[in-house]
């Protein structure tokens, strides 16, 4: 089972991870000398690591999220998480969820356009 | 024998206070302890010919689990801590240079809440976890010399606790909208410990164990069903620490008067949130402990070589400024608090050493609760 590092982590006398890297839960048993791997497994998708997803499912486009977000710097914020966590976070709407994190339409970067936009991300959408 | 090497503190935000929730986060620490109180009702009625109570002249009363945890100060977590010791949050500012900006002042802590679970290795070498729900922090303290790792302190106030290795209850049954869950060797050691099953609410505890085959829950099952396997407890989550963790120390603190800087040697300072449990409802636990209504207080000394003009102003009564930055890098946490000087601050002589004062201190507005204290952390966590 692979899953996503929530967030930047590190096991005591085992690995860490970067927000996003992928893990490998029977590597990381191996190297916690656990062998329990469907016990870790479970322990940390209650934990909220995130199941690693192999592309199939479409993320919801840059305008859903900014329009499911509004002017909401939690729901932004909780958004932000779900983007970094998910492997491959699009610049575009990482940049545009910060803003209205920082609460601050004055710094609001979507005249410079989605030139920034990464792996998989439609640079139209806005 | 039980060992402390092996011992873990971990922590997440309830989304309902006493609803406890799968702790994320390892949080370094240096001192952990728990109590379960339980304030047995006795009879007072006389029973001819016996000077003791008798077994049956004693019940069950209320549950009142209380805490502490200690730890030092990095750069990541301690905003968490802060927040649920009377601190409220605004909404953070940045990343500037991958560093977000929250500043917090004092604020109801009224809907959050912490699970707080401990690894604590017994005897015979198993680490049994002790899961606290609805944790609060009626106490916080921080304690510093300049120039070293700053200490923290924090009691405890909780809801309901799970403690040891989880149990599996067999041939049990759920009854849709009802708090009674018919079950297989319950125990009355079970109260007060969550009880887990899909058809049961996330959070549900046990209230009371009527009898070995009925327990009553806080929460009413979602549907009916027989022959379940029902999970009672809850079991340790593998620690993980977040990345880069570092000390912060204690750099450049000062006491202000009038805009003069005198620098401070060390001190400390304690945020107090008096705190209440609410038992209501036919429950030996908790509802959300909530504040009592009385003032939350700030108060501390601080360590200075003696200064005239200091006290002076103790003498005339005027208030002051304590500014206590703690930093690693671009990582910081700094406090300021507006206060006046209580008594207790006479310059001493003490041997052939400098002399010194303590200040002891009280918090207090000007105008707000945030100019009598406000802490901003710089770190890299976007939400605490």
């Amino acid at each position: 089972m692979i899953l996503t590092a929530p967030d930047d982590r590190s096991f005591p006398n085992g690995p860490s991870y970067r927000r996003g890297d992928p893990v490998d839960v029977a590597e990381l048993a191996a190297k916690l000398g656990r062998a329990d791997v469907d016990e870790l497994a479970a322990d940390l998708l209650e934990q909220g690591w995130p199941l690693r997803s192999d592309g199939g499912a479409k993320p919801a486009s840059v305008a859903a999220v900014l329009a499911s977000v509004g002017d909401d710097p939690v729901a932004a914020q909780a958004a932000l998480d779900a983007e970094q966590a998910s492997g491959a976070p699009r610049k575009s709407l990482v940049r545009k969820l910060e803003v209205v994190i920082a609460g601050d339409p004055k710094t609001d970067p979507a005249s410079a356009g989605d030139d920034t936009a990464p792996e998989g991300a439609d640079p139209k959408e806005s | 024998m039980g060992n402390s090497r092996t011992a873990q503190v971990m922590i997440k935000d309830e989304t309902t206070p006493g609803l406890i929730v799968t702790p994320d986060l390892a949080i370094p620490i240096t001192d952990f302890s728990w109590a379960w109180e339980d304030a047995q009702t006795e009879s007072e009625a006389i029973i001819a010919g016996r000077r003791t109570l008798d077994d049956w002249q004693s019940n069950g009363g209320n549950v009142a689990i209380t805490g502490s945890v200690a730890g030092e100060v990095t750069v990541r977590s301690f905003g968490t801590l802060a927040k649920h010791a009377g601190l409220s949050a605004a909404a953070p500012v940045g990343p500037t240079d991958s560093y977000y900006s929250h500043v917090l002042t004092p604020g109801t802590t009224d809907g959050r809440a912490l699970t707080l679970q401990a690894g604590v290795e017994d005897d015979a070498g198993t680490v049994q976890p002790v899961t606290l729900g609805g944790v609060k922090i009626p106490e916080l303290t921080v304690a510093w010399d300049e120039g070293s790792k700053v200490n923290w302190s924090a009691s405890l106030m909780a809801q309901v606790a799970s403690y040891g290795a989880t149990r599996t209850l067999s041939s049990c049954a759920t009854t849709d909208g009802s708090k009674t869950v018919t079950v297989t060797s319950a125990t009355a050691d079970m109260e007060g410990h969550l009880i887990t099953h899909a058809n049961l609410p996330t959070g549900t505890f046990i209230e009371e164990v009527i009898s070995a085959t009925q327990v009553r829950v806080s929460q009413a099952a979602t549907a009916t069903a027989s022959s379940l396997s029902i999970v009672v407890g809850k079991a340790l989550a593998t620690a993980s620490y977040a990345s880069g963790l570092k000390l912060l120390k204690a750099h450049n603190t000062s006491v202000s008067i009038a805009g003069t800087e005198i620098e401070a040697i060390g001190g400390s300072f304690t945020l107090a949130n008096p705190l209440e449990t609410r038992h209501r409802s036919g429950s030996r636990f908790s509802k959300e402990i909530k504040e009592t209504g009385e003032l939350f207080m700030v108060t501390g000394e601080v360590q200075v070589e003696h200064s005239q003009a200091l006290y002076r102003r103790f003498l005339a009564g005027d208030k002051f400024d304590v500014s206590i930055p703690m930093v690693k890098g671009l990582a910081s946490i700094t406090t300021a608090i507006h206060a006046r000087i209580t008594p207790g601050a006479e310059p001493s002589i003490s041997g052939r050493a400098r002399n010194l004062m303590t200040i002891p201190f009280k918090a207090m507005g000007d105008g707000s609760d945030a100019d009598a204290f406000t802490m901003t952390i710089v770190s890299l966590e976007a939400t605490i």
